[in-house]
């Protein structure tokens, strides 16, 4: 029992096994007491018994045989008495040991109870620890130090500031989260100041479970709520835990939000994971149409199943493959009333006849679903260098149609009357500076239209493509982390002085403080 | 001991008349899809087309009022009215359409002896198909014991859209035409050559709408027949986010050569300037310059978004669509 107890729980075990090693020196000390008066007591006697008598020449007769029987009589009885007392003390000597072993043996067992009651305390406030209401979070605060295509000017179509050389609070999320044997919850905020002072709900997990080992994700998992879109790695990936301070272009055109509603099935065995989810289809992020409500009955499905297996002791590898399939929204127009205007023909400045001019009221024209879809593949390398730290070489593709909800939002039933077949990915490397510092490039390309320049359908810019490459350098001290980054941008945005497409400036330099808890 | 079974049976006979019941529930559908469209005082949605076929001798609908049997696509609140001898109701619905409407009828003819009349209001699809141009408007009365009479057919014909010019569009020496596809205030802007000063080109857009070229402060105004059937631009659609659902702009050159209000030769310019979203995310256009024999002179397509509206939005502001030549 104590060396069962020993093998699992190091302090009661530990305790328990001194007292049972004070207990065997006790009982070893009484008996080697016991035998070392035995052989005190016994020593003398026997050494008479065997010591000859003093010869002083030849040999004396024999003695008559009348008077040995009395003296050797009394001797024996004398040792008689002597071994009787001796036995005597012995037996009382055992018995106070019986009585000590009962007493300590006694003790024993209650102290065993006690430790294993001090375990059964231990585990459950462990359990409990385990299982009570947890709370973590952390701030991203946000130096946007330079970007160029910032104006201390206001959009006048539609007043917004052109101005983005600011800070900010880009991410301030505060989780709670329980898990239990067989259930999970979560409850997460998030507070940002880009587009002023906000506070907004951007996780919500009910989640049952089989049971598995602390800290370890379980093999089935079922959640309802508001989770992320399990597709790549990019999408699923911390924003705490990323080196650079945005996701890829490619990934926050078609998934923009990370974050939607809906039922996912996920678990992980061994080197294997999994997950698939039916969800909305309109992550909190996304531009076109309702974020985190869903226009039409259809609903996305999204699946990812992937590896993460070390390979040696300073190597390891995580891939998966992801697939999309749902429907999109075009949504229809509203009727309208009819409109009048003057157009001033001869620009004399007073209304004249046939300068007015009107348009009858139109009817509504019907929303439609069309089919979206996309695919993608994951891939990440990890190597750690003794004294260095890690180094990781991750990237992605994506290959979708009608997926995009974020850039340039995809709608076959618009006036280019086709669909918009993106296609988008990225490479990164970062590299760990011994414990406190790391530094990271990214390359990434996204293009939202791949037929753009088809000659059938002369578009206007011939490509929509964006292009950055992202440099970021960080330091870190226990929770405390300051990262800075300089993106490179390259887009077809701008207008020259003809009206070409041209790069619009959009290069940015930026600082991030993090902490979390 | 027999009451678990009867409840059981009342239960199921209870929820058995319930389903018919919903069977024969109203329909929540809008009808957006339908290319005819009625509405008014408790006018109802049915799924189905309306056939024609014979049924009962009543109660029949007597022909309906319409301002005028010729509808474009698009056409928009237009006042419909009737009567049904003996009826409750008088469906209505376009030939081989999705889905057909249910117009109570209510008030007692004041004409009629035994009529009963609706009042209601039609639009048209702006998805209506042109071809085939004749339609049928079929109405059928029905009683208040659910019988239909036999069907009523108003013959309407389908035709262009007006241009704001009143003009048709098609067989004109030279449009120049900007569409799109939400409800956002994109702007239509094209150079056109000045014969009379070729340095300075006339750009026709919102705020100088014809091909006339700008005058200086003393140049006295043109006069009517000056400003008359020169190339012009005949809508700023959803100006100001005011939106009117036309979503098409459209420079029109009415006059051939050689009137000397013709499209004058050389290259012309044209542009597309997002002046507001009117908050849409984007906006797809398609822009394109049509000669009189259809010829098509210049055509792109494009897709306007929030950094497209920022900055000026004056006369050659946008982005070039194409150019192109008239000889």
């Amino acid at each position: 029992m104590f060396a069962d107890n020993a093998s699992s729980h190091g302090f009661a075990g530990g305790l328990a096994r001194r007292q049972y090693r004070g207990v065997i020196r006790v009982v070893r000390r009484g008996c080697l007491l016991a035998v070392a008066v035995w052989l005190a007591a016994g020593a003398p006697a026997a050494a008479e018994e065997a010591k000859p008598a003093p010869v002083e020449g030849p040999l004396p007769p024999a003695p008559a045989e009348p008077a040995e029987p009395a003296a050797k009589a009394a001797d024996v009885e004398a040792l008689r008495a002597e071994m009787k007392a001796l036995h005597e003390a012995s037996d009382a000597q055992k018995a106070a040991l019986d009585e000590v072993s009962a007493v300590l043996s006694t003790e024993r067992e209650q102290r065993a109870e006690e430790v294993i009651s001090l375990q059964d305390k231990a585990d459950k406030a462990r359990l409990a620890a385990e299982q009570s209401l947890r709370f973590t979070g952390y701030v991203q605060a946000d130096g946007n130090l330079w970007t160029q295509a910032s104006h201390d000017e206001l959009n006048q179509s539609n007043g917004a500031l052109i101005n983005d050389t600011r800070f900010l609070i880009r991410r301030a999320r505060l989780k709670a989260s329980i898990d239990r044997e067989w259930a999970a919850g979560l409850l997460e905020f998030d507070g940002n100041t880009v587009n002023g002072a906000t506070a907004r709900l951007i996780g919500a997990e009910a989640s049952a479970k089989v049971a598995s080992d602390p800290g370890e994700p379980s093999v089935l998992m079922l959640t309802l709520g508001l989770f992320k879109i399990p597709f790549g790695f990019e999408v699923l990936q911390s924003d705490r835990d990323r080196l650079f301070m945005e996701r890829s272009t490619a990934e926050r055109a078609l998934f923009p939000g990370e974050f939607d509603v809906g039922a996912r099935l996920a678990g992980a065995w061994r080197f294997a994971r999994y997950a698939i989810a039916v969800q909305n289809g309109e992550p909190v992020g996304e531009k076109a149409t309702w974020p985190g409500r869903d226009p039409n009955a259809a609903k996305d499905v999204t699946g990812r199943v992937g590896v993460e297996t070390p390979i040696s002791d300073t190597f390891w590898i995580a891939a998966g493959v992801s697939a999309l399939s749902g429907k999109g929204f075009h949504p229809g127009t509203p009727s309208t009333k009819t409109t009048v205007q003057w157009n001033d023909a001869n620009q004399d400045g007073v209304v004249g006849p046939g300068e007015i001019r009107g348009v009858p009221g139109m009817a509504a024209t019907p929303s439609k679903n069309f089919i979206r879809f996309g695919y993608g593949a994951d891939l990440r390398l990890g190597l750690t260098t003794p004294g260095l730290g890690s180094t990781v070489l991750y990237g992605e593709i994506f290959v979708a149609q009608d997926l995009d909800r974020g850039i340039l939002p995809a709608d076959p039933y618009g006036a280019l009357s086709r669909d918009l077949r993106e296609l988008g990915g990225y490479v990164a490397l970062t590299q760990d500076l011994g414990p406190h510092f790391a530094a990271g490039v990214r390359y990434d390309v996204y293009d939202p239209d791949r037929d753009s320049a088809d000659p059938a359908r002369p578009l206007v810019p011939t490509s929509f493509s964006y292009q950055t490459l992202a440099a970021v350098v960080g330091a870190a001290l226990g929770p405390v982390r300051l990262t800075a980054e300089y993106d490179h941008n390259v887009n077809h945005n701008g207008r020259d002085s003809s009206g070409n497409p041209q790069n619009l400036d959009s290069d940015t330099f930026i600082v991030r403080g993090q902490a979390a808890f | 001991m027999r009451s678990p079974p009867i409840v059981s049976r009342t239960t199921l006979l209870a929820l058995l008349a319930m389903g018919a019941a919903a069977c024969s529930d109203a329909s929540s559908d809008p009808g957006l899809n339908a290319m005819f469209r009625l509405s008014g005082t408790g006018v109802q949605y049915v799924p189905g087309s309306l056939g024609s076929e014979p049924a009962a001798e009543a109660p029949t609908a007597l022909l309906p009022n319409v301002s005028s049997n010729m509808v474009f696509p698009g056409a928009s609140d237009r006042p419909i009215s009737g009567a049904g001898m003996g009826s409750t109701a008088v469906l209505i619905g376009l030939d081989g359409d999705v889905g057909h409407w249910i117009a109570p009828t209510g008030i007692r003819d004041s004409d009629v002896e035994g009529a009963f009349d609706y009042q209601a209001r039609f639009s048209i699809s702006p998805l209506m198909p042109l071809d085939p141009p004749n339609r049928t408007i079929i109405l059928r009365a029905v009683d208040a014991q659910g019988q239909v009479g036999p069907a009523r057919l108003f013959p309407i014909k389908v035709i262009p859209p007006p241009s704001p010019l009143m003009v048709p569009l098609d067989g004109q020496p030279l449009v120049v035409t900007l569409q799109w596809d939400t409800e956002a205030d994109l702007d239509l802007k094209v150079r056109v050559p000045n014969t009379a000063n070729p340095d300075a080109p006339i750009d026709v857009w919102t705020k100088h709408r014809s091909a006339l070229p700008t005058l200086g402060p003393s140049d006295p105004p043109y006069s009517d027949d000056d400003a008359k059937d020169v190339g012009t631009l005949d809508y700023d659609s959803n100006s100001n986010c005011v939106l009117d659902g036309l979503r098409q702009e459209d420079v029109v050159f009415t006059q051939a050569a050689p009137s000397p209000k013709a499209a004058p030769s050389g290259t012309y310019e044209v542009r597309v300037d997002a002046a507001s979203l009117c908050g849409q995310v984007t906006a797809r256009w398609h822009a394109y310059a049509i000669a009189a024999d259809g010829t098509v002179r210049g055509e792109a397509y494009g897709q306007a978004l929030d950094v497209d509206t920022q900055g000026s939005h004056g006369p050659t502001s946008g982005t070039l669509a194409f150019r192109f030549m008239v000889p």
